[in-house]
């Protein structure tokens, strides 16, 4: 095979820096066990060394959370023996603080050898989380071993360097939009890889308040699911689908999210305020459902209606705009083929057993309101681990 | 009915009235106007229900994101009546404006232009050079931005000179021969800003060439972004105008495709006005409130011409301040203003920017 090796001379290595990137020695080295007891210590090592560094910073603590021995462990009794594929390829976006690390763990804890590419333009989002794990390779001594299966790295938009690292790829990783992710597939992999993808989703919540005294609850978890990324995460709800529950609550439950974002301080750019005017004045124009605003102050938009297609559900941009739809039981929700998460809020469990029972709807899955986006080794729908692993040989 | 109020606002002269004299005028007429759109267009009662409005007035509508010409098909005619369709320039692959109108609105358009352009020209049609290429023009139903500038303005001009080749070369035999036939007489030149710089000034810099006109009055506009890209600012820009064109005075005006007509002028003082028939807010861009005096925000464009399509009340991207009201020591009344730039396209956050 003659491969156009120069073009890795275009690589912005973020990790580890200060090192020699060789592609030709890293991808002969040779994939290892899943979980073994070497990649355990290093990574529950750097668990430890997160949440004792990162203290300002919730998302690398929640990281070093997540990296903790007991919490690895368990994820290892969760599956028989494994061995690593080999080479993962991630195409990951910069825009987000720690995904590009959950989804570089999955592998690396797999036995894989595993690399990044960050996407370049606002990838400052990612540089705190990089930092941490620069230092982490300068001053423990198991830095070194974590160096040497993880590369992480940037290049400007080339689908020549994207091609010339697939053709390494046992696995590859890709999040993405709909475009992007048609794009890195149409490059082609080893025989036998893999892609693990992550095109457009949508998400939702469905909640059912009876009294008062639930909506403190409610709302704060409804505002941890979408003040991250300003509700343009796919896993964060657009839609929320009100069960029996009493238009006076639904507003108390409005004006408590709303202080709650305004407490986080998530001022809004001209630009995302543009944004935001126009999808409203487009809203009625986008469905041939009635619609129409409901709650609305400066901070948040709510939207009544009887049915949210997916035309409207493409132009919404996120920024605290909520379709609202009040139903008396689960029967009339028609959920769209592209639904991820559903975030559930209802203390008397009876519409949730409701709702693990509906098998004809498409969500891939459904979470208690407030952990829509903590990441899980089973991503909309695909078990990253499994995907990662050959049955030991 | 509605086209039957401009009896009375067509006549009026562009910058007499003070703010008080046109605020009322707008109370009425643009009730009307609202009301109008309202009853004839279908998707604009859809946006003012979506947004609950307790009553149709002018000061409750909201004001129309430029995009939504884009995106949507907005027009308060039957198809038939539909004359033309005038389209913002975007670049390719972008969506442009579709600005739907009928005869009575493109005559209503070129009037008020009238009045207003002869407030800077004269009354006179002067020999006419042209910035750009004869092409431009050339396709009668569908007007580019760049079109109807020129085919607006062209009114006001005689012995109509294209300057330039359509590979945006200079056309020397042609500008020479105009200028070497009107060198003695007041000449009106026009031409978008950016072609004015970069095809005009620059290519006579580069060719080490200047004109020693006597008299030339440069009208030009279509937004400085490409020059902000280069650094250029409007005082520089006249400056050099002058240092190659020789006596000229040069005007920029701020207009949009989707309020074509009631332009906006840029006076001695350097202030863009507006003219009768249109009003400026800056607004502040967390909840559309307009802003005192001198504080920046989002330019939002009001205007009495448009009754073909719901274009009277739009939210520009365009960021700016009110310098003043009544008050421009040019003696012209209304409001006057300042652009300053576009606003920052929205940051993409979440994950779906994995190609970047
Ligand atoms: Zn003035």
């Amino acid at each position: 095979m003659i491969h156009n090796l120069n073009l890795v001379n275009n690589l912005q290595l973020l990790f580890p820096i200060n090192h020699e990137f060789e592609l030709e020695q890293f991808v002969q080295q040779k994939p290892i066990n899943a979980f073994s007891d070497e990649v355990l210590d290093v990574l529950s090592e750097l668990g430890a060394f997160l949440r004792e560094h990162g203290r300002e910073l919730p998302n690398i603590i929640a990281v070093g959370f997540w990296l903790r021995k007991q919490h690895l462990l368990m994820l290892k009794s969760q599956y028989r023996s494994l061995h690593g594929r080999g080479i993962s390829l991630h195409f990951a976006p910069g825009n987000v603080d720690t995904l590009f690390f959950y989804s570089a763990i999955i592998s690396v804890v797999t036995g894989n050898l595993t690399m990044v590419r960050v996407s370049h333009q606002n990838h400052q989002a990612a540089a705190p989380l990089l930092a941490m794990l620069n230092e982490f390779v300068n001053c423990h001594p198991l830095g070194k071993k974590l160096a040497e299966r993880l590369v992480i790295f940037t290049y400007e938009k080339s689908s020549e360097i994207s091609a010339l690292l697939s053709k390494f790829a046992d696995v590859r990783v890709i999040w993405g939009g709909n475009e992007a992710v048609t794009a890195i597939q149409k490059l082609p992999i080893k025989n036998g890889a893999i892609d693990c993808s992550f095109p457009d989703r949508y998400s939702i919540s469905i909640l059912t308040l009876s009294d008062v005294s639930e909506i403190n609850a409610a709302a704060t978890a409804f505002a941890a699911d979408v003040k991250p990324f300003f509700q343009q995460a796919c896993a964060s709800p657009k839609v929320v689908y009100w069960v029996n529950t009493a238009q006076e609550l639904q507003k108390v439950f409005w004006q408590q999210v709303s202080a709650l974002i305004t407490k986080a301080k998530l001022t809004l750019s001209a630009g995302d305020s543009l944004r935001r005017y126009l999808f409203l004045q487009q809203a009625s124009l986008l469905t041939d459902n009635n619609c129409a605003i409901g709650f609305n102050d400066n901070t948040l938009t709510v939207i009544e209606g009887d049915d949210f297609n997916g035309e409207l559900l493409t132009a919404h941009p996120g920024l605290f705009i909520f379709l609202s739809h009040n139903v008396l039981s689960l029967e009339p929700i028609n959920l769209l083929s592209h639904c991820q998460t559903i975030g559930v809020f209802d203390l008397s469990c009876n519409v949730q057993n409701e709702i693990e029972k509906q098998t004809k709807w498409p969500h891939r899955q459904i979470v208690k309101l407030g952990r829509a986006l903590e990441f899980t080794p089973v991503w909309d729908g695909i078990d990253l681990i499994k995907q990662h692993c050959t049955e030991q040989v | 009915m509605i086209n039957s109020a401009w009896h009375n606002l067509i006549s009026l002269a562009p910058y007499a009235l003070s703010h008080e004299e046109k605020a009322a005028i707008f109370a009425k007429y643009g009730n009307e106007l609202v009301k109008h759109h309202y009853e004839h267009c279908q998707p604009y009662q859809n946006i003012l229900d979506f947004f609950h409005l307790t009553e149709q007035t002018f000061e409750q509508a909201p004001p129309l994101h430029t995009s939504m010409f884009k995106l949507h098909e907005l027009r308060s005619i039957q198809q038939n009546d539909v004359f033309k369709v005038t389209t913002s320039s975007g670049t390719t692959g972008q969506q442009v404006s579709k600005i739907y109108l009928d005869k009575t609105n493109i005559a209503r358009q070129q009037k008020i232009l009238s009045s207003i352009v002869k407030e800077w020209l004269g009354n006179k049609r002067l020999p006419m050079l042209i910035i750009d290429h004869p092409n431009v023009i050339k396709d009668r139903f569908s007007y580019s931005a760049r079109g109807v500038g020129i085919q607006g303005l062209s009114l006001f001009g005689h012995h109509h000179t294209y300057a330039l080749n359509e590979d945006m070369s200079i056309n020397w035999p042609c500008v020479e021969g105009f200028i070497e036939q009107y060198k003695d007489e007041k000449i009106f030149i026009f031409g978008f800003t950016f072609m004015v710089w970069q095809y005009l000034l620059q290519l006579l810099d580069k060719n080490q060439k200047r004109f020693e006109l006597s008299n030339a009055l440069l009208l030009h506009s279509g937004g400085w972004k490409k020059l902000i890209d280069q650094a250029v600012s409007n005082e520089q820009f006249k400056t050099t105008a002058q240092q190659y064109l020789g006596a000229v005075n040069v005007h920029n005006f701020y207009g949009m495709v989707e309020q074509t007509g009631t332009i906006h002028v840029e006076c001695e003082q350097g202030h863009l006005h507006c003219p009768t028939w249109s009003d400026v807010h800056v607004v502040s861009p967390d909840n559309l409130i307009p802003l005192p005096i001198k504080k920046s925000g989002i330019i939002e464009l009001h205007s009495l011409l448009p009754t073909s399509y719901p274009g009277h009340k739009i939210l520009t991207e365009d960021t700016g301040f009110l310098v003043g009201i009544d008050d421009c020591p040019c003696g012209r009344k209304g409001k006057y203003f300042q652009v300053t730039g576009r606003v920052k396209r929205a940051e993409i956050r979440g994950c779906s920017d994995t190609q970047s």
